[in-house]
């Protein structure tokens, strides 16, 4: 009978105009290779966000989809939407 | 009674009084002893036939089993894995419509799921439910999970998602220290809702947009389906602040001030400061 905790990034999302990039995180626990629980966190990295610390897969991704021009429409959408 | 030839048959020399069938063979008269012929056999109607048929087969019957597998009991329900109708008993029960149960189907099932539905080909649903023969809901497959179906059976009676996770709160427009912070959501749907608790020693200039980032889901794109949160407890938070809003398109909660109304707030400086937040938005996701 063995114990494990597995994290994995089991969902990532790209959504709406400005390509969030939506990050689950589920942390289960294994007895003998069967899920006895598990639980999700959840994490957005919106553009213009710093990825140095994401994982690869989140890097790649960001590294696509968060153009200069991404970037620089959500830096105008924040800066609209703030009163 | 074993095969005989006809030629091999008693020689009828004299009537013997029982009941016996005359046969003619080749110009010789032959007896057949009726009670000899049906002793060993099945009446017709009733009797009772004990024992094992070995190895019985036949067109849409295949019984290979080794015990009992279908027992159909005196009220016509057919039960597989069990004699008794008992709930509480593993095994399968099919009611007959006569009984009380009418129609329905038990399975009880130990320590595993009762149930598998199993849709090839493409999404869809995997379980109908009817009233009076109407389609009123069910379940359905896709290949990124489950649903279903309540009050009707378009898309906005379908509950495809639901999901409690937690979050990481961030200060944005001070820094904190000491901090101690928690947040958690649920989603229903295009519904999230969504809390958390932050206090900290907060650092602020007192001009910048009081903020917290780091929402779980992006807001939905609507720009007119903006979002409310409210606060409690708040010391972390000027202008009388009793909460603010989330933009579309975004994973901020934007804090207003009460007083002057509707302007953006700022974080208060100091130590012990806290703030409890609750609120909901919808998501595209």
């Amino acid at each position: 009978m063995a114990l494990s905790k597995v994290i994995t990034q089991d969902k990532i999302e790209i959504v709406g105009d400005f390509k969030a990039v939506q990050v689950r995180t589920k942390t289960a626990v294994m007895e003998d290779g069967v899920e006895l629980s598990s639980g999700f966190h959840r994490h957005v990295v919106s553009a213009g966000d710093d990825y140095s610390n994401e994982s690869a897969e989140v890097q790649a991704i960001c590294a696509v989809v968060h153009t200069d021009e991404i970037v620089a429409q959500y830096q105008a959408h924040l800066e609209e939407s703030t009163p | 009674m074993a095969d005989v030839k006809i030629s091999e048959l008693t020689a009828l020399t004299s009537p013997s009084g029982g009941e016996e069938l005359v046969v003619n063979a080749s110009g010789t008269t032959k007896k057949i002893t009726i009670t000899n012929a049906t002793s060993a056999s099945l009446p017709k109607a009733g009797g009772t036939m004990t024992g094992v048929i070995a190895g019985f087969e036949s067109t849409g019957i295949d019984d290979n089993a080794t015990s009992t597998a279908i027992t159909i009991d005196a009220s016509e329900n057919v039960l597989v894995g069990k004699t008794t109708t008992d709930f509480g008993t593993e095994g399968i029960v099919l009611f007959h419509s006569n009984d009380t149960n009418k129609s329905r189907l038990h399975v009880t099932s130990d320590s595993t799921s009762g149930g598998y539905f199993n849709r090839l080909g493409n999404d869809g649903e995997a379980i109908r439910l009817y009233r009076q023969g109407n389609l009123v809901g069910g379940v359905g497959v896709t290949s990124a999970g489950a649903y279903i179906t309540l009050g009707g059976t378009g898309a906005a009676n379908t509950l495809d998602d639901y999901e409690e996770g937690t979050w990481n709160p961030v200060v944005s427009g001070a820094s904190i220290a000491a901090s101690q912070i928690l947040g958690t959501y649920t989603k229903i749907g295009n519904r999230v809702l969504f809390q958390c608790y932050i206090y900290g020693n907060i650092t602020s200039d007192g001009t910048t947009t009081a903020k917290i980032t780091g929402l779980p889901f992006t807001t939905g794109a609507n720009g007119l389906n903006q979002a409310v949160f409210y606060i409690s407890h708040n010391t972390g938070v000027d202008g009388e602040s009793i909460g603010g809003f989330m933009p579309n398109n975004n994973t901020e909660l934007i804090f207003l001030n009460r007083n002057p109304n509707n302007v953006a707030a700022s974080w208060i400086n100091g130590s012990g400061k806290e703030v409890m937040v609750n609120g909901t938005y919808l998501t595209d996701s």
